[in-house]
C-alpha cells in the first residue's frame, strides 16, 4: 500500500480548477512546442528540397575555385569544350545533353506591389537554354510556352504559388524592369520550383555579361562517372571544377541543419520560460493546498504520493501543452516559404511532433519537481494549521 | 485488558532556535475502548498537540505513548503514514475535505490505499455517507454543502476505514449551533451505538457535556478529570 497514488480524476480536476494559470502555462508549453517544432520543419524542409534536387548521371561544371554557381564564371570559349567533352550523353538529335546556365540573385516583385519599392523577394534567375529540360530531369512545363523574346519568363510551381499564385500572363519586376510570365513548370519538388527561368541570351543583355555560370552535364556511361568527372576536371583545355549534381545540392542543403540547431536552441529557451510559468503555477498550486496535502497525509498518503499527486499535475498540463503545440504546428505542414531564395514547404515529420511531446512532457515533469519535493517535505503538523 | 491509549510521562517540546519551549509536560492519559473523551483548555495549552501525538501525526520528545498496545512513537514515518489509515478516523474544525472531489470520492480516498475491489470501495463508502445522512449527496462537491453537511461528509470519512479510534479537533469550532448540535448527536450515536473510541478537543462546554469524560489540559499539564 503506501505506494498508491491519488486517482487520475484528482490531478485532471485540480488542473481544471485552477482555469487561469493552468491556461498561462498551458499557452507557454504550447508556443514552446509549436515553434520548436516549426523550426525544425523548416529545416527538413529545406533539406528535402536539397536532397530531392539533382540528377544522379549529371556533373555541374563550374570555374575552377568556385564553391557556387554565383562564384563561378565560365568564359564563352570554354562553353563548347566543355559541351563536346567525350563520354557526354547526347539526345535523339545527336545533341550533347548540356546546360549552360547564368545564374543571378534578384530582388523581385510582383508588379501590382512593385510602387511600394518594399519587400522584395530575394530570388534566384536562372538563365537557360531549351537544354535545361532534358538535363534536369522531371523539369517540364505545366502551363504556357517557353519565352520566345527578351521580357518573357517562366517560374516554378513553388515560387508562383509563394507569389500568391502568380500565372501565365501575369507580370513581375525585377532587374529594373517588368517581365511577363509566359509559363510555369513543376521539376518533381527539385530546387529549381522556386526559381526563375529565362533564356539565357536575354539574361546576359540584362546583366550586361558574356561568362555563363556553370553547365550541367549527363554523363553517357552513369557507372563511370566517377573516373568521368575525374577526366573533366584535370582536362588541360578548361580549367574547372567538377561536382556531382545532388552532392552539390545536398551541400546546400547542409545549411538547413543550422536551422535545425535555431529550433532547438529556441525550443530550449522558451521551454526554459515554460519551466518557469509551470513551477510558478504548481507552487501557487500548492500553497493553496498546503492543508488539504496535510490532511491527505494525515489519512494516510506517505511523502510520495503527494509529491507525485503535484507532479502529475504539472505533467498532465505539460501533455495539455504539448498536445495544442502540435496541433498548431501541424497547421504548418506543407505551408509554402522562401528563404534566402529558396522556396520550400515546411515538412512536419512525426518525429518532429514526438519530440515536441517529449519536450513538452520535460518541460512539465522539470517544471513540477521543486513544488514536487515541497510537497513532500511538508510536516503533517505544520501543514494542517496552514491557513 | 489494556487501555486503548496509554500515555505515561509524555513530554513535547518544540525547538525555537536554541531554546527549548516545553508543550506537554509529564503527562498521563489512559482512555478506554468505547469512550467518548473530551479535551478542554484553553488556547495554547496543547490540545491540539497532544491531540496530534495520539495520531502519530508527530513524535513525542520523551514518554510512552501506547495505542492498541503498540508503542507508536517509536514507528517510522512510512509505518505511521500506514498505520493513521488504517487506525485513526480525523475530524476537522474546518472540515479539511478536498474541493475538487465529489462527498462520495472524499469519502472514498482513505480506502483508496486499501487493496480491495472498487465493489467493496464503493460498499463501505455508501453505508458510511448512510449512516451519517448524506447518501443523497454523495455527487455534491464540497462547494455544494452547508458547513453541517460537510462536516458529516468529514465524519463519514472518518469511519468508512472503520478506525479503532476517532480523533476530533474542535469539530463544531466553525458551525452554528444547530448544526453543531447535529454533529455531535451524530458522534454520540456512533460513540453510543456504534462502540466507537472518540477523543474530541472543544472549547464549547455543549459539546463537552455529550462526552462521557472531560480532561482539562492547562499549561501542558492536565489539571483534572471530572466524569
Ligand atoms: N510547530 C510548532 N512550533 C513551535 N511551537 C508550537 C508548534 N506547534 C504548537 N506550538 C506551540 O505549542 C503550544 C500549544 O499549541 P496547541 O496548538 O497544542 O494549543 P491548543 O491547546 O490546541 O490551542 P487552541 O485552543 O488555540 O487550538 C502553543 O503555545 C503553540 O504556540
Ligand atoms: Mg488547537
Amino acid at each position: 500500500m503506501a505506494r498508491a497514488t491519488l486517482p487520475f480524476a484528482y490531478a485532471w480536476r485540480n488542473v481544471l480548477a485552477r482555469k487561469l494559470s493552468t491556461a498561462v502555462t498551458l499557452l507557454c508549453v504550447a508556443v514552446s512546442v509549436m515553434v520548436y517544432v516549426v523550426m525544425v520543419s523548416t529545416a527538413d524542409g529545406i533539406e528535402r528540397v536539397a536532397v530531392s534536387s539533382g540528377d544522379p548521371r549529371n556533373v555541374v561544371v563550374l570555374s575552377t575555385g568556385a564553391n557556387s554557381a554565383e562564384s563561378s564564371r565560365l568564359p564563352p570559349p570554354s562553353i563548347p569544350v566543355i559541351r563536346h567533352f567525350p563520354g557526354i550523353a547526347r539526345d535523339n538529335s545527336g545533341e550533347p545533353l548540356a546546360s549552360v546556365e547564368l545564374l543571378s540573385a534578384q530582388e523581385l516583385w510582383r508588379v501590382d506591389e512593385a510602387e511600394s519599392g518594399e519587400g522584395g523577394r530575394f530570388t534566384p534567375i536562372r538563365g537557360v537554354t531549351p537544354s535545361a529540360f532534358q538535363v534536369h530531369t522531371g523539369s517540364h512545363l505545366v502551363a504556357g510556352r517557353l519565352p520566345r523574346e527578351p521580357g518573357e519568363i517562366l517560374v516554378g510551381r513553388l515560387l508562383a504559388r509563394e507569389l500568391g499564385g502568380v500565372g501565365v500572363g501575369d507580370s513581375v519586376r525585377f532587374a529594373g524592369r517588368v517581365h511577363r510570365v509566359v509559363g510555369v513548370f513543376e521539376a518533381r519538388g527539385q530546387i529549381f520550383e522556386s526559381e526563375v527561368w529565362v533564356e539565357l541570351a536575354s539574361l546576359q543583355t540584362m546583366l550586361d555579361q558574356r561568362d555563363v555560370s556553370q553547365v550541367v552535364i549527363r554523363a553517357a556511361d552513369p557507372g563511370r562517372l566517377p573516373e568521368w568527372q575525374e577526366a573533366l576536371s584535370e582536362s588541360r583545355r578548361v580549367r574547372v571544377d567538377v561536382r556531382l549534381e545532388p552532392d552539390y545540392y545536398a551541400d546546400m542543403g547542409r545549411g538547413s541543419r543550422a536551422f535545425a540547431y535555431l529550433g532547438n536552441l529556441v525550443g530550449f529557451l522558451l521551454g526554459l520560460g515554460a519551466i518557469a510559468a509551470g513551477m510558478n503555477s504548481t507552487y501557487a498550486a500548492l500553497s493553496g493546498r498546503v492543508r488539504e496535502m496535510g490532511t491527505l497525509r494525515a489519512l494516510g498518503f506517505g511523502r510520495g504520493s503527494v509529491g507525485a499527486a503535484l507532479l502529475a499535475e504539472s505533467c498532465l498540463i505539460g501533455a495539455l501543452g504539448g498536445l495544442l503545440g502540435i496541433l498548431l504546428a501541424l497547421f504548418f505542414d506543407g505551408f509554402a516559404m522562401s528563404l534566402m531564395g529558396l522556396a520550400f514547404e515546411l515538412q512536419v515529420r512525426p518525429s518532429s511532433l514526438g519530440e515536441g511531446l517529449a519536450l513538452a512532457l520535460a518541460i512539465g515533469l522539470v517544471g513540477g519537481l521543486l513544488p514536487a519535493r515541497s510537497a513532500a517535505r511538508l510536516e503533517i503538523v505544520d501543514a494542517l494549521r496552514h491557513a | 485488558m489494556t487501555a486503548l491509549v496509554e500515555i505515561s510521562s509524555l513530554r513535547k517540546s518544540y525547538w525555537r532556535g536554541q531554546s527549548e519551549v516545553p508543550v506537554l509536560a509529564d503527562l498521563d492519559l489512559r482512555v478506554e475502548r468505547g469512550e467518548f473523551v473530551a479535551l478542554m483548555g484553553p488556547s495554547g495549552s496543547g490540545k491540539s498537540t497532544l491531540l496530534n501525538l495520539i495520531a502519530g501525526l508527530d513524535q513525542p520528545t520523551e514518554g510512552s505513548l501506547r495505542i492498541a498496545g503498540h508503542e507508536i512513537g517509536s514507528l517510522s514515518d512510512r509505518a505511521l503514514d500506514r498505520w493513521r489509515n488504517r487506525s485513526i478516523g480525523f475530524v476537522f474544525q474546518f472540515y479539511n475535505l478536498v474541493p475538487v472531489l465529489s462527498a462520495f470520492e472524499n469519502v472514498e480516498v482513505p480506502l483508496l490505499l486499501w487493496p480491495i475491489s472498487r465493489e467493496e470501495r464503493t460498499g463501505r463508502v455508501t453505508a458510511a455517507l448512510r449512516v451519517v445522512g448524506l447518501a443523497d449527496r454523495m455527487e455534491h462537491r464540497p462547494g455544494e454543502l452547508s458547513g453541517g453537511e460537510q462536516q458529516r461528509v468529514a465524519i463519514a470519512r472518518a469511519l468508512v476505514t472503520d478506525p479503532l479510534l476517532v480523533l476530533a479537533d474542535e469539530p463544531t469550532g466553525d458551525l452554528d449551533e444547530r448544526n453543531a448540535d447535529e454533529v455531535l448527536a451524530l458522534m454520540r450515536l456512533l460513540n453510543r451505538a456504534g462502540g466507537k473510541t472518540f477523543v474530541m478537543v472543544t472549547h464549547d462546554p455543549r459539546a463537552a457535556a455529550q462526552a462521557g469524560r472531560i480532561v482539562r489540559l492547562e499549561k501542558g499539564r492536565l489539571v483534572d478529570e471530572a466524569a
